[in-house]
């Protein structure tokens, strides 16, 4: 992976490029951006870049990746190149404060074993235990000529100020839909499927390039829509059985990303860092349902947009959003609402049984309140 | 030699050259002159505003080869080690890595040997407010009374995490954030120094961004330069800074304006397909909104934008079009939405919504369009306004109120007295249903005999219930409190119809009490 084959990221590839070639390489950085659009994977080609010992003569920017070097940062066995990331792969295991002690404020005042530069990436630098992230500090500001600090993070709102203030900060963005779709296609798929995938990726490369291996990613979410193309013909009193219909659509995700691990041994490099179809390990679930409710989301927010004439996430089923002109803005707010809340308590670990029955029942629940009397003369009723 | 990053490299190594903080920096030079340096100081104060420079400087002072002077060389060996962190006597560390007790201990150990090499020993702790609570009582001993050859300085972004008993032993300085002025001349001089080619307004607009801080700014710099093919120029500010341009957040302003939906959605549809990021969009949209309500409530607003001149005409332009009420409103929707930008994975969705609720006409304004259950269903998206505004336009907005007005947004008249602090009056009243409205005086219903009481015990509760009802409906009334069963209640025939309809439809049935 070349700093130039990012998909989507010009502006980033430039500054970065723009870094090595003219000898301003800062001491830290900071990526940020949004999951999955190819910051971690940005950060191993920068330290490529920086290694490599055999740069292109008329680009020095560009990582032979056959090297030594390049090849052993790839297999992250570089002497130099040190990836600090949290243990495990739960979504709240933290780094250590004693790995950042002895992996970066110790390790970098020792003179590079074999590279020109020590790398150093804290990924994702967000999520270090309480307080050990003011460690760096010192060593942020005033490292020794020969290192480099990557910071990596979704989050940079969660880093005290004076971490950013001492970074040169690389903003990643969500990659263009138009950009995913070309990628997919060049991947090998049909234009229909590539355009479906790249719109519900929302940008995320890391997450389009997973779900183009795994063809059942696209039924699930067909069944999820048609599920919701169907919601306004069922009895307000069956949300258990709406919600236990979710649930086997998430399971049934889990299911085809396990099967479909099992038979692609080596994964594309870029999505190593994506979230949904590409994060191995159990707990499933709880990974796969909040993509499941955000397909549930774009529905509501497609008859949003349809309602005003705006262009649809979901084109294909255009004509099931606009058929139910009946559907109120409001109702269709609220909905959007549960969901959003929905998928944040889950973050805060909420059961997942409970949290989606309750809000099965809350979507259910939402054309029949609007058809009932107004909520003050409910109100009033107690 | 590696490239240095320019906030190291022009790092201030003297009192006069650390900016904007003259209370500061006069004072220590001072004290250093008149020999009355003190042995514990605390220096607070935002990032990049020179805490550490500031102590880098005193331990030069103190320590310089040429004496203690309010002026250090730079040049003899002692200063060169400062600044290179090689010197033995001035240890700076964070205290994030020294945060509990026997790590503070280990250090204050050492405190009473002699200096090696320099006239005084420089403690220089940043971020202390990281110390663990015991590391700082452990602490406290050495800071009241430290050996004569040692001085300690403290430097925290967050002076209120430090306890007092500390704050007491120390000489406190506060450290401001900087002005645009000073900043942007420290950019312009250090780039001219750097023979880098800095447009003026390119300078103007790293200085906003850096919010107050020198060291920002400086970050800033390097990356334009990193990122610029030639000159630094605006537009690559504009790139670095987020990419979003002035002629993209003044269209989608126009269109939110003119409540035209489908243009915002349009906007919003573009900019997420060219991957432009959408919190960076949310921002440029406040301080925009902010540019417009400066100008629509004081037209000498103009001078405080950081705009330049054609970009001000367009901005005063677009302000015209709106009202206050209607920008600040929308202000406050958009700072929701950039609140809640921070945690989302959908921006997009929370954008969108956010473009939609502003679109929809206010509630105080003319009625919305006819959506029943939506006025009453939505209470936050138009926030109960000030009384006097609602009053104004609620008379204009036609005046005649009748009983079933009232009925129908009573659940207003209680959140406003909760607003106004008349909690008791509004429990009281949730019994009550206006029953009737003659002329002026509105006759509530009351269900049970101990609210009906409560009311009528005291003047100033019924005059509140009053006020609330004027203030809501713009109208002025007076309140009258009777018990539900005097006049015939008004739901106990419909209860009544209903039961009637039930035994209609089994023939025969008797009903049990």
């Amino acid at each position: 992976m070349r700093l130039g084959d990012l998909i989507g990221q010009t502006r980033a590839a430039t500054a970065l490029r723009n870094a090595i070639t003219r000898h301003r390489v800062s001491h830290a950085y900071l990526f940020s951006g949004p999951h999955g659009v190819g910051k971690s994977t940005a950060a191993l080609a920068f330290a490529q870049a920086l290694n490599c010992d055999r740069p292109s003569p008329d680009d020095p920017a560009a990582a032979c990746g056959q090297c030594r070097s390049c090849r052993l940062i790839s297999q992250g066995t570089h002497p130099d190149v040190r990836l600090i990331s949290p243990p495990g792969k739960r979504e709240t295991s933290v780094i250590p404060i004693d790995r950042i002690r002895r992996d970066l404020v110790y390790d970098i005042n020792l003179r590079p074993a074999m590279g020109r530069r020590k790398v150093y990436i804290l990924d994702p630098a967000d999520r270090t235990a309480p307080f050990s992230i003011h460690t760096i500090l010192k060593a942020l500001e005033e490292p020794p000529p020969y290192a480099v600090i990557i910071l990596v993070t979704s989050r940079p709102a969660l880093l005290p100020p004076t971490i950013p203030s001492r970074c040169q900060q690389v903003a990643f963005q969500l990659a263009g839909i138009e950009a995913i779709v070309h990628h997919l296609q060049t991947l090998g798929l049909d234009a229909p499927v590539a355009a479906a995938i790249a719109a519900l990726s929302g940008g995320r490369v890391a997450w389009a390039v997973g779900a183009a291996h795994h063809p059942d990613v696209l039924a699930v979410r067909n069944a999820l829509l048609d599920l919701c193309a169907g919601l306004h013909a069922r009895a307000a009193s069956g949300g258990l059985r709406l919600a236990e219909e979710i649930k086997l659509q998430a399971l049934a995700l889990s299911q085809a990303q396990n099967d479909g691990e099992e038979q692609t041994e080596t994964e594309d490099a870029s999505s190593e860092s994506g979230s949904a179809p590409a994060a191995a390990g159990g707990g499933r679930l709880r990974s796969d349902l909040p993509w499941c409710l955000d397909v549930i989301v774009s529905w509501y927010r497609d008859r949003l947009a349809a309602a005003h004439g705006a262009p649809l996430v979901n084109p294909d089923y255009a004509e099931a959003v606009s058929r139910r002109k009946s559907g109120r803005i409001a109702a269709d707010e609220r909905a959007i609402a549960a969901i959003l809340e929905t998928k944040h308590s889950l973050q805060r670990n909420a059961n997942v049984d409970l949290a989606l029955e309750s809000l099965a029942i809350k979507l259910l629940a939402e054309p029949a309140t609007m058809r009932s009397s107004s909520h003050s003369e409910r109100g009033r009723a107690r | 030699m590696p490239y240095l990053s320019l906030y190291r490299k022009y790092r201030p190594r003297s009192f006069a050259q650390i900016v904007g903080q003259k209370h500061v920096t006069q004072t220590l030079a001072n004290a250093v002159k008149a020999d009355r340096v003190a042995h514990a100081y605390l220096f607070c104060g935002p990032r990049g505003t020179g805490k550490t420079s500031a102590a880098l400087v005193l331990a030069m002072s103190l320590n310089c080869d040429r004496g203690p002077t309010a002026e250090p060389c730079g040049e003899c060996e002692m200063c060169t080690r400062i600044v290179a962190g090689s010197a033995l006597d001035v240890f700076e560390f964070d205290a994030a890595s020294h945060r509990g007790v026997d790590e503070i201990g280990e250090v204050l150990g050492r405190v009473s040997l002699a200096p090696a090499e320099a006239r005084v020993k420089v403690y220089v702790i940043d971020e202390v407010h990281m110390l663990s609570g015991t590391a700082f009582n452990a602490f406290l001993k050495t800071l009241e009374e430290p050996p004569a050859h040692v001085v300690f300085v403290l430097a925290t972004t967050e002076p209120h995490r430090v306890i007092p008993t500390v704050l007491s032993r120390c000489q406190r300085f506060d450290f401001h954030r900087l002005g645009l002025r000073d900043i942007e001349q420290n950019v312009r001089s250090i780039a001219s120094a750097e023979g880098i080619e800095i447009d003026d307004r390119a300078v103007t607009m790293l200085a906003h961004a850096a919010d107050g801080s020198m060291r920002d700014s400086l970050t800033l710099l390097d990356q334009a330069v990193a990122y610029a093919e030639k000159n630094v120029t605006p537009e690559v500010v504009s790139e670095i800074l987020g990419g979003i341009d002035f002629d993209l957040i003044v269209e989608f302003a126009d269109a939110l304006l003119k409540r035209d939906v489908s243009g915002v959605l349009a906007v919003i549809d573009r900019v997420v397909s060219e991957g432009k990021d959408l919190h960076q969009l949310v921002q440029g949209l406040l301080s925009h909104y902010r540019n417009l309500l400066l100008l629509r409530v004081d037209r000498r607003g103009r001078d405080a934008l950081a705009l330049p001149e054609e970009s001000v005409e367009r901005t005063a332009e677009q302000a015209k079009s709106g009202s206050a009420e209607e920008i600040v409103r929308t202000l406050d929707l958009l700072a929701e939405t950039d609140r809640e930008l921070r945690f989302t994975s959908q921006p997009r969705l929370l954008l969108e919504l956010c473009a939609v609720r502003v679109c929809r006409p206010a509630k105080a304004g003319a009625p919305a369009p006819k959506e029943e259950g939506e006025a009453v269903a939505e209470p936050h998206a138009a926030a109960p306004p000030k009384p006097a505004e609602v009053a104004e336009t609620k008379a204009k907005a036609g005046g005649a109120v009748g009983l079933a007005d009232l009925k129908q947004r009573w659940d207003e008249v209680l959140a406003y007295l909760r607003k106004e602090r008349h909690a008791s009056v509004a429990a009281f009243l949730r019994e009550a249903t206006p029953a009737a409205l003659e002329g002026d005086v509105l006759t509530l219903a009351f269900s049970h005999q101990f609210h009906h009481d409560q009311m009528m015990r005291e003047k100033g509760r019924q005059e509140a219930a009053a006020k609330a009802i004027g203030s809501v409906f713009g109208r002025a009334v007076s309140v009258k409190c009777q018990m539900a069963d005097e006049p015939a209640p008004s739901e106990a025939p419909a209860e009544k119809e209903r039961i009637d309809d039930y035994l209609s439809m089994f023939p025969g049935s008797e009903l049990e009490e």
